[in-house]
């Protein structure tokens, strides 16, 4: 028994059928994510011009400048070509983004091939580093004297 | 005369084989502690570095465990983000 054409195009169809099925979650997220990049664009957090977008719960309720405080800030920067002020706002933040924009790359080229691509996120002190940086930036960015107070955002 | 001690092995008998740890779901855990509720993030951070940790000393299982508990930490930060941001947002809607 030969395989037909029509089993070659029935399988074709059911590779077509398995990848887009994969890149749904993918996809999802990347809607989100330009979801959230045009409230930023529109609310502008940079001025008091735009739509009021809510400022950060820790800094809101106690005052103090979490690991993620600038972010918005930071993302409208970077849209607008200011890497200058984006870093200014949150660097931390700034690297964290383009990470993730690498492993979301990862994540879509992964889907799209039915395997799972290595990225940033499977390194070995990844997760111990993280912890190290956020700990170290939530207090370095808290201490009132210079040169750490510019963090301060 | 005595015999020698095994060369060491795994606990599941896996001498020198390689398998892949158990996703530590650290990219959700970093989402939701920038994003959402910073303590709770924090702690599935911590978590999602344990389960490598363990999975290189052969706790296979343990690591299981705290890769499910990572899991659940970036759950419960994400709803509690989304919940504080809700009442965030109200707030600033009504002050507007």
């Amino acid at each position: 028994m030969g395989i037909g054409p029509g089993d070659v195009t029935a399988a074709a169809a059911q590779t077509r059928r398995q990848r887009l099925r994969a890149l749904a979650a993918p996809v999802a997220t990347i809607g989100l994510g330009v979801a959230g990049a045009v409230a930023v664009w529109v609310g502008d957090p940079t001025s008091s011009g735009g739509m009021p977008l809510p400022p950060c719960p820790s800094k809101l309720l106690f005052g103090v400048c979490c690991p993620g405080c600038g972010g918005t800030r930071m993302l409208y920067s970077l849209m607008h070509g200011d890497l200058a002020s984006a870093a200014h706002y949150n660097a931390v933040s700034l690297v964290v983004v383009l990470l993730l924009c690498w492993s979301l790359a990862a994540w879509v080229v992964g889907a799209w091939q039915g395997r799972r691509i290595r990225t940033w996120l499977q390194w070995r002190l990844t997760a111990p580093v993280t912890l190290v940086v956020f700990s170290t930036w939530f207090v370095i960015r808290n201490l009132p004297f210079p040169p750490f107070s510019g963090l301060y955002v | 005369m005595t015999t020698p001690p095994p060369y060491p092995q795994g606990p599941e008998g896996v001498a020198g084989g390689y398998q892949a740890p158990p996703d530590n779901y650290l990219v959700w855990a970093i989402l939701t502690t920038v994003l959402c509720c910073l303590p709770l993030g924090i702690v599935s951070i911590v978590k999602s570095a344990k389960v490598n940790t363990l999975w290189a000393q052969g706790q296979h299982d343990e690591a299981r465990r705290t890769a499910e508990e990572a899991k659940k930490f970036a759950i419960w930060s994400a709803i509690a983000g989304v919940v504080i941001g809700v009442v965030v947002g109200v707030g600033t809607a009504w002050s507007w």
